[in-house]
């Protein structure tokens, strides 16, 4: 019985090594299944930063409260700093203490976004910390001023979601639901997370990736070139040398394909071709400019 | 580069088997195709975005035709190679020898695909249930030829069995690699990898049986 199993297995295998041959149009398959990677990635990257980062602020607060009981125990402080850090890198933390009296409770302030500022609710608990100030980045315009041709198809306008739900989550936690619902299936949804993170915490690396994945969902799930495409444009001017920055000019060139503006899609290819020539996506551009130069 | 490429991509199951050299000569091939991936795994490891742009770029080809070999020509295909990517680029800390990197990759895109594969055909039981309690278990397109329905049948057997001993016969029956490359790319002794599929062999052989499997290919290679 045994050997007849040998014989199906090569009976099977003329088929299943057929299967593995590359095939036409595997370039571009290959190029979306490698640029969804990147951003998957960089979606759970940004997460396992936001979890370390909180994993140290636990334990700077841990090591200042034990600071604190310390210095209550000898009474030499009434009113004390007693420890702000800033932790930079994957994402910044800033972890304030402040005592009014040293027997009293140390109210902690934990944020796990990367450059925003903090939360009003988290400000009106702590004390002004002593971390030093980070950048204020300039707001998502919640519809970009970006000229768009007349064969616009849908409304550009999508009403922003009612901010008051998410105001206080951070940017992580936002991006993880917004991810949750595009894998459940609810485009429309994920897109108005997306969205919100770029409203709440726009200079965000979440907000970064939020943008693209708003972008593709637009694009592919939900029939929208022309808002995928500022979207793309909007990863592209806040972000040029991104990681992502290859899919936003492939994604800019495929919306601007939807929307039949050829000039839109030879500027978005163009561009793709001079900075990523040795792209995988490089040989399709190629073949799509000329195709687009022959049609005119 | 695109000669590595194409030789990473090559099925290395003709050289299943009895043929040995033959099996040599494209192992050290597949070895030259690693070599050149596992340059970027450090960088991957670390984090760098254009090691992990590299690495994937490099390896999507293997991976996309790993999955079509168990899932065949169909748009799940696409489903599963992504999913696979995914998980190979979230995981890449996890592998120890960069060199072993093109077999890593492969064993977690044969996982992807024989969970893909056993979820179509729980799908299509049901749905054959539906119609005919009779049904029995392979689903295979009926404009497929003889060879093409007993390589459908073979494949969804396998994505019925344990997922470790699945994993280790498609990797050693179909994908060619040997006991000790089954060993180092799951991370588990040599003896292990001939127990998971001796005991595979055993529970498609019995699985198949069942199913009437031998008895057409029988008739079909008699007529």
């Amino acid at each position: 019985m045994v050997d007849e199993l040998d014989q199906l297995f090569d009976a099977a295998r003329p088929s299943v090594d057929a299967a593995a041959a590359p095939q036409p149009g595997d370039d571009e398959i290959n190029a979306r299944i490698v640029g969804e990677s990147l951003r998957q990635w960089q979606v759970g990257a940004v997460a396992v930063a936001a979890t370390l980062t909180a994993t140290k602020a636990a334990t700077a607060t841990k090591a200042a409260t034990a600071t604190k009981a310390t210095t209550g125990g000898l009474g030499l402080v009434s009113k004390l700093v007693l420890a702000s850090v800033v932790v930079t890198g994957g994402g910044a933390v800033a972890v304030s203490l402040a005592t009014s009296e040293p027997s009293e409770p140390t109210p902690a302030v934990v944020e796990t976004t990367s450059t925003r500022a903090p939360i009003a609710s988290a400000k009106a608990k702590a004390t002004p910390a002593v971390a030093p100030p980070v950048a204020e980045p300039e707001p998502e315009p919640a519809v970009e001023p970006e000229p768009e041709p007349a064969v616009e198809p849908e409304p550009s306008v999508e009403p922003l979601p009612d901010p008051s739900p998410t105001k206080t989550l951070s940017a992580a936690t936002m991006l993880e639901r917004a991810n949750r619902s595009r894998s459940a299936g609810t485009h429309a949804t994920a897109v108005t997370q997306y969205r919100a993170i770029l409203r709440d915490h726009p200079g965000s690396r979440e907000a970064s990736v939020a943008r693209m994945s708003a972008a593709e969902l637009l694009l592919k799930n939900l029939h929208k070139p022309g808002q995928a495409r500022r979207m793309f444009r909007a990863y592209l001017r806040h972000d040029p040398n991104g990681n992502l920055a290859e899919e936003a000019l492939w994604g800019s060139a495929r919306a601007s394909r939807a929307l039949e503006d050829p000039a839109g899609e030879r500027k978005a290819l163009g561009k793709l071709l001079s900075q990523f020539p040795s792209s995988v996506r490089a040989g399709p551009s190629k073949s799509r400019l000329e195709a687009l130069e022959s049609n005119e | 580069m695109a000669t590595i490429l194409y030789l990473a991509r090559m099925p290395l199951s003709a050289a299943y088997g009895s043929r040995e050299t033959d099996f040599h000569v494209l192992a050290s091939r597949t070895a030259l195709a690693s070599s050149d991936h596992a340059s970027h795994v450090p960088g991957a490891q670390r984090g760098d975005a254009t090691a992990m742009r590299k690495l994937l770029e490099g390896l999507a080809p293997i991976i996309l035709g790993t999955t079509r070999q168990i899932l065949g020509q169909r748009e799940d295909a696409e489903d599963a190679a992504q999913e696979a990517m995914v998980d190979l680029a979230r995981s890449i800390d996890a592998l120890r020898e960069p060199e072993a990197v093109v077999a890593f990759a492969r064993r977690l895109t044969t996982r992807v695909a024989l969970r893909h594969r056993a979820k179509r055909t729980k799908y299509g039981e049901r749905a054959a249930g539906l119609a005919d309690d009779d049904a029995t278990v392979a689903h295979v397109e009926p404009s497929f030829g003889i060879a093409e329905q007993q390589a459908e049948r073979l494949r969804d057997h396998i994505a019925r069995l344990p997922e470790n001993q699945a994993v280790a016969l498609v990797m050693q029956h179909m994908l060619g690699y040997r006991p000790a490359e089954v060993a180092q790319a799951t991370g588990v002794s040599v003896n292990t990898v001939r127990s998971r599929v001796r005991l595979a062999r055993e529970a498609l052989t019995r699985s198949l049986a069942e199913d009437g499997a031998f008895d057409e290919a029988r008739k079909s290679e008699a007529s």
